[in-house]
């Protein structure tokens, strides 16, 4: 009898481990052994051309006096707090929005058309909105001069870039967290609501005593999701601004990728890369502790 | 109990996943060892001829259509090289594509760098000298300082294909319109910046965005006033007055709103003036058969002040061979070079239908010479700005990073002159660092 149990628990797991066992090896190969070659690469002066030479811990500690990498961290931080709590706060009100509709038709369409500039794929939303944000001829400006304002240079500014870009990333990072917001509201039972419409509860206080406290691990997850991503941002970086102007928008990756492969110094940008990640790492972990997330 | 199976299944997956892990990346070594050593098959020639590749950055239908038409003659033509080409556009083929290719070990037979890069790979000495093929008598065909930037320890390791240069384009009718006459001096290059831009078009458009084509039109300001960014003995002398001035002019040219502030794409693209978003563009010589003469006039850069000198700047590719090749695959791909860029009426053929650049090469401008002559801007070209050119600055990665951030600094956060002593601290610490000497 135990032996039995014993044979069906083995085939069971070897089952299991058949399963996951393409997706790991894959992982292996595209995310961990890169990540081991980068801290290995790290230890070392390389242009990618000759050889390598051992520098030890050179780069670390090069990297301390470099005041590029602490201004690129810094912007990366600017376009985080930015990305996020629009991303979160469009997102929760979009979800609330589509949910509060009435008839699945329209609650459907409406779902569809918020989600839509998720399926665009980055290159093709930054040059989009490159054409939208065109100091002379770009509709904004052409809106803005409509009702009085003047012309604004948008990504020829250093104040106003960072912010044109994190535009790009909100407008296709929300529609697909609405979904996810969605499916929590869906979850919450309706009893709840009509009980407390019955005590007098206004929308507000439906609102912030009952769906934000039962949507919470939802919200942690696209806190910490969007967090992340906000530090990985690249793609519309490369498209409209490569960086600039005068490294307004010169965020972590971005100057990975100029080390790498416009400088050839593949040693130190990726002693930053192994910086970066640790960074996204610590953060993501005492964002959970202080959210509490289980 | 179950947690004692439990881990004994984890322990036989993880020691699973690591063996398929070892097997996979032994094949992915054997595979490396073959790719690495590819000569050790094809070097033998048995099979057939030895394949050699052949990467550039030539994108444009006509200059792949070029290439591939002798391409193909050239492997009709004999039986012991078979030779391939991969055109990669120009953005990822100097960043992304190039070096990892040499990281990997599967770099290319021949290859092509501009100046902006070429240091990178000489001083890497991953390229095979060419001195066997560009013969003392070759040699004495090309322009004095054709070689310089190729040139290492007195070897020559690249074959310099074309040379760029760089001047002032406008619109003729938009000019007409207002009365105005293309600027020669750096005061009327301002009036005339203002006087042309409306809400439309901008009144001048010029390299915003940092990077490789930023720094090589600003080189030629500094030119122009008989300055230098490095002094004679190759060091840093970016806090010159003439360096100043120049960043002075391009930061006054962008603060007074008169010019192109988000191009939107690279300013080497000429499209910018000819969809009509400007009214003046700096732009190079490969534009001359993309822009209507008749439609679109060109004079050199102006000039600091009434009757002082232009200047432009030439920038081109230059052929290389890998060294990281076998020896089969290194002598067919100087067969293949020969063959097709040291033949002058090829590379008349590419300099002057396929595109426009003149030749570092006397034969071939004047072989060239109808087109060279074969319209108004071509001849303005080829009458006053070849002759104020200098070769493009041979920078390497950290040092274009200086001169970069000193343009960037210069147009958005603080005054020329502050920008330029940072950038000279900067490039002192970094030279005698790492020993390096740039010349221009």
């Amino acid at each position: 009898m135990k032996k039995k149990k014993q044979r069906r628990i083995k085939k069971e797991a070897l089952t299991a481990y058949l399963m996951i066992a393409p997706e790991m090896i894959l992982m292996l190969i595209f995310i961990f052994i890169p990540i081991i070659y980068a801290l290995y690469i790290s230890l070392f002066d390389w242009n990618a051309l000759g050889t390598k030479t051992f520098a030890g811990l050179d780069n670390y500690s090069h990297m301390l006096d470099d005041a590029t990498f602490w201004g690129s961290l810094f912007t990366t931080v600017k376009y985080a707090v930015i990305y996020v709590a629009a991303v979160y706060i469009l997102s929760l009100a979009a979800a609330v929005f589509v949910n509060s509709i009435r008839g699945n038709r329209r609650q459907q369409a409406c779902r569809v058309a918020i989600y839509l500039p998720n399926t665009i794929s980055t290159i093709v939303a930054a040059t989009l909105w490159s054409f939208l944000f065109n100091s002379r001829n770009g509709y904004i400006n052409r809106i803005v001069e409509l009702f009085g304002g003047e012309r604004q240079l948008f990504l020829g500014s250093s104040s106003q870039a960072l912010i044109c870009v994190a535009v790009v990333g909100i407008w296709i990072a929300f529609g697909y967290n609405m979904i996810i917001f969605l499916s929590a509201l869906k979850d919450v039972p309706a009893e709840y609501y009509e009980a407390a419409r019955i005590d007098g509860a206004n929308a507000v206080q439906r609102f912030f005593k009952i769906t934000f406290p039962l949507i919470k691990g939802t919200s942690i997850f696209i806190l910490i999701t969007t967090l992340i991503a906000s530090f990985q941002v690249f793609d519309q970086i490369r498209v409209m601004t490569s960086g600039g102007p005068a490294g307004a928008t010169e965020v972590t990756v971005y100057y990975i990728f100029q080390l790498a492969f416009e400088q050839y110094r593949f040693g130190y940008a990726s002693a930053i890369a192994v910086a970066l990640s640790l960074i996204i790492m610590v953060v993501t972990v005492v964002q959970m502790k202080l959210l509490k997330f289980k | 109990m179950k947690n004692q199976e439990l881990r004994k299944y984890v322990k036989r997956g993880i020691s699973c996943l690591v063996a398929g892990m070892m097997v996979i990346g032994m094949a992915g070594c054997q595979s490396q060892e073959n790719e690495a050593g590819k000569t050790d098959d094809s070097s033998q020639s048995v099979d057939g001829p030895v394949e050699i590749v052949y990467w550039n950055q030539w994108t444009q239908e006509d200059e792949t259509a070029f290439l591939e038409k002798y391409i193909e003659e050239y492997n009709n033509s004999q039986d012991k090289y078979h030779v391939t080409f991969l055109a990669i556009p120009f953005e990822e083929y100097t960043t992304t594509k190039l070096a990892t290719a040499f990281a990997t070990n599967e770099a290319p037979d021949i290859f092509e760098c501009s100046p902006a890069i070429i240091t990178q790979y000489l001083d890497a000495g991953v390229c095979e000298p060419l001195d066997d093929i560009i013969t003392e008598e070759i040699r004495a065909d090309f322009t004095d300082s054709a070689f310089d930037t190729v040139s290492r320890d007195g070897h020559i390791y690249g074959l310099p294909l074309d040379s760029d240069l760089v001047a002032l384009y406008y619109n003729k009718e938009i000019l007409a319109e207002h009365g105005i006459e293309p600027p020669t001096t750096w005061e009327e290059l301002k009036e005339a910046a203002a006087a042309l831009n409306t809400d439309d078009y901008s009144g001048f458009t010029f390299e915003v965005d940092k990077g490789d084509w930023q720094c090589f039109t600003f080189y030629p300001f500094v030119w122009m006033q008989g300055g230098t960014l490095f002094t004679e003995d190759g060091m840093a002398n970016l806090n010159s007055e003439e360096v100043i001035n120049a960043l002075s002019l391009w930061k006054d040219l962008l603060d007074s709103g008169n010019c192109n502030e988000t191009p939107g794409r690279s300013v080497s693209d000429i499209s910018i003036l000819t969809n009509g978003e400007t009214a003046m563009q700096i732009n190079g010589s490969w534009s001359v058969l993309r822009a209507d003469p008749e439609k679109y006039g060109v004079v050199p850069l102006p000039a600091p002040e009434e009757g002082g000198n232009s200047a432009s700047v030439s920038g081109g590719w230059n052929v290389l061979v890998s060294n990281q090749s076998s020896e089969e695959e290194i002598a067919g791909a100087k067969d293949f070079i020969s063959w097709l860029w040291l033949n002058v009426d090829h590379v008349k053929e590419f300099d002057t239908e396929a595109k426009f650049s003149y030749s570092m090469r006397n034969s071939v401008i004047e072989a060239g010479e109808d087109i060279y002559y074969s319209n108004d801007n071509a001849a303005v070209f080829s009458d006053e700005v070849i002759s104020t050119a200098k070769p493009e600055i041979a920078l390497s990665g950290e040092a274009k990073e200086i001169v970069s951030t000193m343009i960037q600094n210069a147009l958005y956060s603080m005054s020329a002159k502050e920008a330029a002593e940072i950038a000279q601290e900067d490039m002192l610490k970094y030279q005698e660092e790492s020993g390096s000497v740039f010349f221009g």
